[in-house]
């Protein structure tokens, strides 16, 4: 014998109204957030980068001069090391990407980053998303 | 800021059997089916014989599976919306397929064969209802790397009601894209 509750009728019905999705799309969003620099003799974090993220998304950094294509040289001693934090309480969607960048500062005015004319290191951050090896985003 | 127009593009015929299903565009973002009879098949065969009867199938860039659909240009990154839609209730839209492709840089993506996504991560199909189909994907940044142009290739087989099956090809070109 079959029974017939309300609540499976209103299951029933919910189920037919759903739309008919196969996937649901993960999210993309990289979206730079801030640069934070203390050069100090001993620190190893001369530079933080900090970047918002999709969630658990894959990712790639690279730095470059300043034209964001030429290598740097005269910094061997350059070290990154990025670091995925997270507070989905605060923010389900995002993961924030701190790159923390160590530079010795003995190395400085030798690197192809350095600009004797007004005295300034600058040099550029590309960050990817990535699906497997395909780059889905850009920064 | 990269960003896009999309505009619908030109579309031959793929021939069925022994009927044909030619795709008229009208340079705005629909176009017509017109199920003919064909005496040759294979594409240039051409149509030859009359029209059995006529049917319309849109394809646009939309934002939503709401249907509506806009000109608005997309930044990389963004989701890319596509609606395909008919609003003939005797005719159903089944085994979807969509492909980004770019021509002279010979990059291409396919975003669903058959109704089946291919890359869940990045894409998304919803079936409206029988008659519409909303197609949602992320544009990954090989697109945008040059100025050239983004084509959306698809095809959808289309069931009447009746029961028997035709299969109809779209292409929308992506155009007027700024660095």
């Amino acid at each position: 014998m079959l029974l017939y509750s309300p609540s499976c009728i209103t299951a029933v019905i919910t189920l037919l109204i759903t739309l008919q999705t196969t996937a649901s799309i993960v999210n993309w969003d990289l979206i730079y957030q801030s640069v934070d620099s203390h050069f100090a003799e001993a620190a190893t974090d001369d530079i933080t980068l900090t970047y918002m993220i999709g969630t658990q998304r894959e990712y790639s950094i690279e730095l470059y001069a300043s034209d964001c294509e030429t290598s740097i040289t005269g910094m061997p001693s350059l070290n990154m090391v990025p670091t995925i934090s997270q507070d989905y309480e605060l923010d389900p969607l995002h993961d924030i990407l701190d790159v923390v960048i160590d530079v010795d500062v003995t190395e400085i005015t030798s690197s192809n980053i350095w600009d004797e004319s007004n005295d300034t290191l600058e040099f550029c951050s590309v960050v990817h998303l990535l699906s497997g090896v395909e780059v889905i985003k850009e920064e | 800021m990269i960003s896009s127009n999309l505009r619908l593009f030109f579309q031959s015929f793929i021939p069925y059997s022994k009927q044909g299903i030619e795709l008229l565009f009208n340079f705005t973002f629909d176009f017509g089916v017109n199920i003919e009879e064909v005496t040759e098949d294979g594409p240039g065969g051409g149509f030859t014989g009359e029209v059995i009867d006529s049917y319309h199938i849109s394809v646009c860039k939309c934002s939503s599976h709401l249907s509506v659909c806009d000109t608005n240009p997309i930044d990389v990154g963004e989701t890319l919306g596509v609606c395909i839609m008919t609003t003939n209730t005797d005719m159903e839209l089944v085994n979807v397929s969509l492909s980004l492709l770019q021509d002279n840089t010979a990059e291409s993506m396919d975003v669903v064969q058959n109704s089946v996504i291919v890359n869940p991560a990045l894409s998304e199909l919803t079936e409206v209802n029988p008659q519409t189909s909303f197609i949602e994907t992320v544009v990954p940044n090989k697109f945008f790397q040059t100025t050239d142009n983004v084509a959306i290739d698809g095809a959808v087989e289309v069931q009447f009601v009746s029961g028997v099956r035709r299969l109809v090809s779209f292409r929308i070109d992506n155009t007027a894209k700024d660095l």
